[in-house]
């Protein structure tokens, strides 16, 4: 018992230092990321320090001309300065917003490129896990949730300090009690907004997270509508979610209760100021004053500290707008951390050795184990003759696409040795092979596009005949636009047979010498299979096949056949 | 406007909140107007009469009572709007969500299927999604700043009547004509960064998806830089607009300034006394803290009213299947025919299917096979009524399909579809979506069958695992087997299965193959159908039937069919020489 309530006790600190300790490494990677944009950032926050200046100037101006209409001379040349010091401000304010807004292009331009670019250090069979749309996604959403805290956060936090102190140092040069005022005011609005905020803040976010999980459910529900109606049970889930909002909406107006505290307690401070400057002016130019404070305002210093007072606690109103555009930042920064993480890339390392003819392969023990600690593959041998189709034949999970994966670098060499050509291969094939998985990825563009993989230097005789020899013709001859046909991202209109044929084109084209395929028919009905096979004997010529696979066509077509075997299951 | 009323309007029980929201809004507008004017007003006039050596007789009870008052209700005031505008948001949406779920229901999947060009679901969520800042982005700022002109426009009346015009020219041309000049500048720019953006997403998702074939070519590089480029386009796009609105947010901070001065300088020019030309300046410069919500209300209400006019549609959308006004009441038997079925997806043009004629007898077992693109599917939809045929009928129990409930219809079959999707919610609540009712024990017999129960029990919270998207603790493999253990939860006499197995590997496959045929015996009058190319699968069923071009080519036992129907023998070239 003693044991349990040590590590309870011992767990919850650590828990807490290592959330503090990531919270100070997402800080220091958006620290890092702003560092392009630094001359923007300061450029920005410095308009938008300089405007409150302006702001004075303008209330200054206009303080002037009231006490001028009063005392009877011009009214004219306050009213100048006014707009004067109104047009200056104008400017600093849409500098302010245009350079926050270049600030926040930069940082989201570099770190878009560089996340794509770290992307491609890391291995395939990482991307592959974690669900590639997420990691799609997060190259393009979660990069542009960082907008709102380059362009208008991280610039507010310098103006916070500024604006306030330049407005305060003017209301003292005017009144030196109104200056006091907001000197006093302005901690005790921090203390009440810390106050009030402290639960609030970690409730809201909560509550934010709740309201996101809500419009998530209804979204999931709605999308999965087919399966509801094929149970009969749209009209439960809908009575489902009218509950969950019913209840979520009590719940999350508990908290806005007293979240809402903190605006309440700012806009008591702003008019709170506005109140009390009137009020001392106004009672000090009547001398209607119950104390001496030593000193007599005059009205042009009255309406002078009026106009102003409210701009004084404008920054931190600001901020505490754009609060949640640091939320959204360190969920953008979560998001985009995997890409950056180093020390995990196994597709980094390519071979750097050219092949030119088709090479004999050879597995000497080799094992597989992933950074995660799966074994992927346990101590394989087996040849695979220079120009000859191999194919890898076993039950699934016993390590076929593993193998594969170490010949081109994705999964890592953990034990044994691989030779080419009597020659120990370092590093992948990555580079100069083929692959060709189950579902190749058809790319947004066209047929040629596709085949080609964008490389202009490949003629188009090449790939006319890489994509009659792959079979691509047989179908592309009919289309309107031939091999000019544009292409869906998921390869719209393009049959699972005709795609794995577009996949053998490109090793065609591209014209490598060594094939490697993974389960390449494992969709394709016998007909379609049929097809390929063809297509690939022919391709398979003067080029060095590996397939993995289960299907007995396949096996048919190879000329060695290794058995690739659960490791514990043979030895059981 | 019409549209956007129309879902105001469902919120209709909860009007009052949504009338105390916008009061307070309005209150809280003109409690600031009022506190800086009268301050403003004030001093002056004290200074006037402290100048006059009349400071003495000065009523300021009326002034200083009028300030504190302001402050009260301004302070108050905001904390009401922001609490009551958030109460009324959550109850639009709530009541927004539900009718379009209700609306949906129907249509989907004839209408706003997955299948159908563009996934119109998904763009409903959007839209759903849009139209969330209605209440808050829309109506509140429009009724608050409506009340604050009409407010200052009597106050200035009554004060200092010359500066009502230029103060109202002010404050349409910065809440009305900028944001309006602002949107036809910017709608050129803004397609570009949605074409750019959209250009962006595709090579993200090509970079990301197709990493393994691109490493493999050294090709990766070369899509980086496709990434970058269009990256680069869509900064630019927003760059454009950014440079663009400058100008906007410039003359929008000008123009509460000028409006002190214009208001102010009118005023004078009237001949007003000092304490009013200072209180209309003010009334000016308070004003236009209603002017900056509205600049976004602009910015969004092109986008809230095409989602509402785009999701009212839903309501003028008719389902493909109309369900039967007076149902006849469900047979006994669950024998199924389709005769002579033609059949054309809605707003296709392609025939899927032309002239079928199948039937699938009470306790038999019919496998389902033919190329891709045959029908195979279209079948199973027509059978759960998603769909209607074009001409032909379909017969269940001996009664016309077309004559029976779809609820009743539905509780014949559990499907099984290739993508086995799985609600975002606990395994058990994914079981019990098939039966609500279902004790524990019939939940994991259910996974017992499907060869699921041995990983849900390892799994530390077991039933109450959160799985679905937000859950990415199953596999896709496991998905498919929760899904197959759903349709036996459900415990329909007629099993429809829709390439079952894909996805699983060949141990698993079998297994759950056998556990099929055990469920199936447990009970003589079980059916099932199952679309395959699988051999494995086809030793299962008692009768093949092979669907070629839209139409059965012909229909017979396995062994039978091999070497004889050249269709078959297309699909399992391995069947012929296989030992029997």
């Amino acid at each position: 018992m003693p044991g349990t309530m040590n590590t309870t006790d011992l767990s919850a600190p650590n828990a807490r230092a290592a959330e503090k300790a990531r919270r100070v490494a997402l800080d220091a990677l958006l620290k890092t990321w702003g560092a392009p944009a630094a001359l923007q950032t300061g450029l920005s926050a410095a308009l938008g320090a300089i405007q409150y200046a302006l702001f004075a100037g303008f209330a200054w101006g206009a303080a002037s001309a009231v006490n001028a209409l009063v005392t009877g001379a011009a009214i004219r040349p306050g009213l100048s300065l006014a707009l004067l010091c109104a047009v200056l401000r104008a400017l600093a304010q849409a500098g302010e917003t245009r350079c926050g807004a270049e600030a926040s292009a930069l940082a989201r331009r570099s770190v878009r490129r560089e996340a794509a670019q770290a992307l491609t250090r890391k291995s395939p069979a990482e991307t592959e896990r974690s669900e590639s749309g997420q990691t799609g996604a997060a190259l393009i959403d979660a990069v542009e949730k960082l907008d709102g805290f380059y362009g208008r956060y991280r610039p507010l936090t310098i103006v916070v300090l500024a604006g306030p102190f330049i407005i305060m140092t003017a209301a003292f040069m005017a009144s030196y009690v109104i200056g006091l005022f907001f000197l006093i005011t302005a901690p005790l609005l921090i203390v009440f907004m810390a106050l009030a905020g402290a639960g609030a803040a970690a409730a809201s976010s909560d509550q934010l997270s709740t309201l996101q999980r809500l419009a998530g459910r209804f979204n999931d529900r709605l999308q999965a509508l087919e399966t509801l109606n094929a149970f009969n049970a749209a009209r439960r889930e809908q009575a489902g979610l009218a509950t969950a909002s019913e209840d979520f909406r009590k719940r999350t107006m508990k908290v806005l209760t007293l979240a809402f505290l903190s605006s309440g307690i700012m806009e008591f401070f702003a008019a709170l100021s506005v109140a009390a400057s009137a009020i001392y002016i106004g009672f000090s130019l009547l001398g209607e004053m119950p104390f001496e404070t030593g000193e007599s305002p005059t009205l042009r210093t009255g309406l002078f500290v009026l106009i102003l007072a409210p701009e004084f606690y404008m920054p931190l109103r600001r901020l505490s707008a754009a609060y949640h555009d640091r939320a959204d930042a360190i969920a953008a920064a979560q998001a985009l951390e995997p890409f950056f993480e180093s020390g995990k890339d196994t597709g980094g390392t390519r071979s750097a050795r050219r092949i030119i003819h088709a090479p004999a392969l050879r597995f000497e023990t080799v094992g597989s184990v992933y950074a995660d600690g799966r074994r992927g593959l346990e101590s394989l041998s087996f040849e695979a003759g220079a120009g000859q189709i191999t194919a890898l034949w076993g039950a699934s999970g016993a390590g076929k696409s593993t193998a594969l994966k170490v010949l081109m670098g994705y999964a890592p060499l953990s034990e044994g040795r691989i030779w080419i050509d009597g020659e120990e291969l370092e590093g992948g094939l990555a580079g100069q092979a083929a692959w060709i998985a189950q579902r190749p990825r058809m790319f947004h563009g066209t047929l040629k596009e596709n085949i080609t993989l964008f490389d202009d230097s490949l003629s188009d005789a090449i790939v006319q005949t890489a994509a009659s020899a792959a079979g691509v013709m047989d179908f592309a001859a009919s289309l309107p636009d031939g091999l000019d046909t544009e292409i869906g991202e998921q390869g719209y209109g393009v049959s699972g047979g005709q795609v794995q044929r577009v996949a053998l084109a490109r090793a065609l084209a591209a014209d490598v010498k060594v094939l490697l395929l993974d389960e390449p028919t494992a969709h394709l009905d016998g007909e379609t299979e049929a097809r390929f096979l063809t297509a690939l004997k022919s391709a398979a010529r003067g080029r060095t096949v590996l397939i993995a696979t289960h299907s007995p066509a396949v096996r048919a077509l190879a000329d060695r056949v290794i058995d690739v075997v659960i490791a514990d299951k043979g030895c059981a | 406007m019409k549209d956007l009323m129309f879902f105001l309007n469902l919120a209709h029980r909860d009007r009052w909140w949504l009338r105390l929201g916008a009061a307070l809004a309005a209150l809280t507008l003109l409690a600031g107007i009022g506190l800086l004017s009268l301050s403003g007003w004030f001093i002056t006039a004290a200074a006037i009469a402290g100048l006059a050596g009349a400071g003495g007789a000065f009523n300021y009870l009326f002034a200083s009572g009028g300030v504190r008052g302001s402050a009260l209700f301004r302070t108050l005031g905001r904390y009401g709007e922001r609490l009551v505008t958030h109460e009324a948001t959550f109850r639009i949406l709530a009541e927004l969500r539900l009718w379009v779920f209700e609306r949906a229901t129907p249509l989907t999947p004839s209408r706003l299927g997955r299948m159908r060009s563009g996934d119109l679901l998904a763009r409903v969520t959007q839209d759903v999604d849009a139209l969330d800042t209605l209440y808050l982005r829309l109506i509140t700022p429009v009724i608050a700043a409506l009340t604050g002109v009409v407010f200052t426009s009597a106050l200035l009346a009554f004060t200092a009547p010359a500066a009502l015009p230029g103060v109202l020219g002010v404050f349409i041309f910065a809440s009305l004509i900028l944001p309006a000049w602002a949107a036809r500048r910017s709608t050129a720019p803004g397609q570009e960064i949605a074409s750019q953006s959209a250009l962006a997403r595709a090579e993200a998702s090509d970079l990301v998806a197709g990493l393994a074939e691109l490493k493999a070519y050294g090709a990766d590089q070369r899509f980086v830089d496709r990434l970058d480029r269009a990256n680069t386009g869509w900064i630019n796009a927003q760059r454009q607009i950014a440079g663009q609105s400058w100008l906007n947010t410039a003359l929008l901070s000008l123009s509460a300034p000028t409006s002190f001065v214009l208001g102010f300088a009118l005023a004078v020019s009237s001949g007003a006394a000092a304490p009013l030309a200072a209180l209309a300046g003010l009334v000016a410069f308070g004003l236009f803290e209603a002017a900056t919500p509205l600049i976004m209300t602009a910015e969004l209400y092109g986008k809230t009213t095409r989602s509402a006019r785009r999701l009212k549609a839903l309501d003028e959308l008719t389902p493909d299947v109309i369900e039967p006004s007076a149902p006849q009441s469900l047979p006994e038997r669950w024998d199924i025919a389709f005769k002579a079925v033609h059949f054309t997806y809605p707003g296709s043009n392609r025939p899927v299917l032309h002239g079928v004629d199948l039937t699938l007898a009470e306790g038999d077992r019919l496998a389902l096979v033919g190329g891709s693109g045959a029908g195979k599917s279209s079948l199973i939809k027509l059978l759960m009524r998603f769909y209607a045929p074009r001409s032909g009928a379909l017969t269940l129990g001996g009664a016309a399909m077309e004559r029976l409930g779809l609820e009743d219809t539905r509780s014949r079959f559990a499907v099984v579809d290739q993508r086995a999707a799985l609600l975002s919610a606990t395994i058990g609540d994914n079981l019990r979506l098939a039966h609500p009712e279902a004790s524990e024990k019939e939940l994991w017999t259910g996974l017992e069958h499907a060869r699921a129960a041995a990983f849900v029990k390892a799994l530390p919270n077991q039933l109450d695992t959160w799985v679905g998207e937000q859950g990415g603790l199953v596999s896709g493999g496991q998905a498919r087997r929760i899904a197959l253990a759903r349709a036996f939860v459900k415990n329909a006499p007629v099993l429809l299965l829709d390439e079952p197995t894909e996805g699983l590997d060949a141990d698993t496959e079998a297994d759950f193959l056998d556990a099929l045929t055990a469920w199936l015996d447990e009970d003589a009058r079980r059916s099932m159908l199952i679309v395959t190319h699988r051999t494995a699968l086809l030793d299962h069923a008692r009768t093949v039937a092979v669907l070629d071009q839209g139409a059965i080519a012909a229909t017979g036992p396995a062994h039978g069919l091999a070497g004889h129907v050249p269709e078959f023998d297309r699909l399992f070239p391995n069947q012929r020489a296989r030992p029997r």
